[in-house]
């Protein structure tokens, strides 16, 4: 049985060997990956974007942050309050940075639904956006959650933000 | 977002607002209501409270404000307990394996928050640590209102808050019952008791001044047939005026051993 696994140890050795060779044969270069971290400290919110690193946002208790397939777009879920989530979105401009993006259909999503349903929005209770996707760069599908008098309120939308 | 400390005055501010805080009449019923079911599901807290050293009203209260006492869910955010959450927080509670109780979610998202690192739960801490478990941004950003998470349905609260779009509106008005009035309610209904030295009469006989008694000669004098000098030395007079109310004298006045 040692002999064995020496026998496999030699050659995964050498299979290594090989293959660090074959590395050192490649001619080396330098290859840029794009890459993008986000990471919240102290409810703050850090984004570092290839050579960018800044704070995007710092008023809340928490964030996800989910960029739309191509990166020129953050959905971002804030929590605002503990019982108060609302996602926020940011588009990338010239400076390579995200900026928040702000039109009237982001602006008033469940005051829009509100007004469709009927509902009272003070009679709203732990309201939350929840992110469910991007649809291409344009558009966000979005999940509504909350206490309405005394039931639950769940509705999917669907926002442009072109 | 920034967290103030717990100074002397945040905890004197705490104190004198529970202490004035008078419940809305016309939301007595209502009150009263989601008191009876948190108590009917005390065991549920009380196991939490266990966990995390907080105590059980707290927890209570916490999860009236999120989930309209729901137990199916997570208390972070309102996920569903079948699976991590998958929102903001995401990926909670890290440990254990799906479906999760209740509770497991509940002692993850206290800790998540620095609940159970606390180690005195007087009366002051606890309205600052719900105040902090909603967020700061109420006394941060428009400290004009006092923060509805506490004080909607008293005296204390009339309208502000941030709207379910995030926006900050004066005229929208919280329709839920505030965690602290909650509190209150339990207390004046004797249910807990958050002062260890509630049992003790607040006011003693003295022949010094003592701080407070002002507030006691001037209640006594509101009432027909007592003229009392306001010097905050709750005497001989004082005395006589309370057991003219009250049938006895001040604890520690000689003429009760009589």
């Amino acid at each position: 049985m040692r002999r064995y696994l020496l026998a496999i140890t030699v050659m995964l050795a050498m299979h290594g060997c090989i293959l660090d060779e074959k590395i050192t044969d490649t001619p080396s270069r330098k290859v840029d990956v794009p890459y993008f971290i986000s990471e919240v400290k102290k409810g703050a919110l850090y984004i570092e974007d290839g050579k960018l690193y800044y704070m995007l946002a710092n008023d809340a208790i928490d964030y996800r942050v989910v960029p739309s397939p191509k990166a020129t777009k953050l959905a971002v879920e804030t929590m605002l309050l503990s019982n108060l989530t609302v996602v926020r979105f940011y588009e990338k401009r010239e400076d390579g940075r995200y900026h928040p993006l702000v039109t009237e259909a982001t602006n008033g999503i469940w005051e829009n639904f509100s007004k469709r349903s009927g509902i009272d929005p003070d009679d709203l209770r732990y309201p939350r956006m929840k992110l469910i996707g991007w649809e291409g760069e344009e558009k966000v599908r979005l999940k509504l959650f909350a206490g309405y008098r005394h039931k639950r309120v769940e509705k999917e939308v669907t926002i442009s933000l072109d | 977002m920034p967290k103030p400390g717990f100074t002397g005055a945040l905890a004197q501010e705490y104190r004198d607002l529970y202490q004035s805080c008078e419940i809305l009449p016309q939301k007595f019923e209502e009150v009263d209501d989601t008191v009876e079911k948190l108590l009917s599901n005390k065991d549920h807290y009380e196991a939490v409270s266990d966990m995390t050293n907080a105590p059980w009203y707290f927890i209570a209260a916490i999860h009236n404000m999120e989930s309209g006492q729901d137990f199916s869910c997570h208390l972070h955010n309102g996920d569903p307990l079948d699976a991590r959450t998958v929102h903001v927080p995401e990926g909670r509670p890290k440990k254990g394996t799906p479906p999760f109780t209740w509770e497991e979610s509940a002692f993850d998202a206290l800790r998540l928050r620095g609940v159970s690192r606390v180690r005195e739960w007087s009366l002051e801490r606890v309205l600052y640590e719900l105040e902090g478990y909603n967020g700061w941004g109420y006394r941060l950003y428009h400290p004009h209102v006092l923060s509805p998470y506490l004080w909607s349905f008293s005296n204390h609260y009339k309208s502000g808050k941030y709207t379910a779009d995030g926006r900050w509106s004066d005229a929208a008005k919280s329709k839920q019952c505030g965690a602290a009035v909650i509190i209150r309610r339990l207390e004046e209904r004797g249910e807990i008791l958050l002062n260890e030295s509630g049992n003790e009469p607040i006011f003693f006989y003295s022949t010094q001044a003592v701080d407070g008694s002002e507030n006691l000669q001037k209640f006594l004098n509101s009432i027909d047939g007592i003229t009392l000098r306001v010097d905050g030395w709750p005497g001989k007079k004082t005395s006589e005026a309370v057991k003219k109310v009250f049938g006895f004298y001040l604890k520690g006045d000689p003429r009760n051993d009589a």
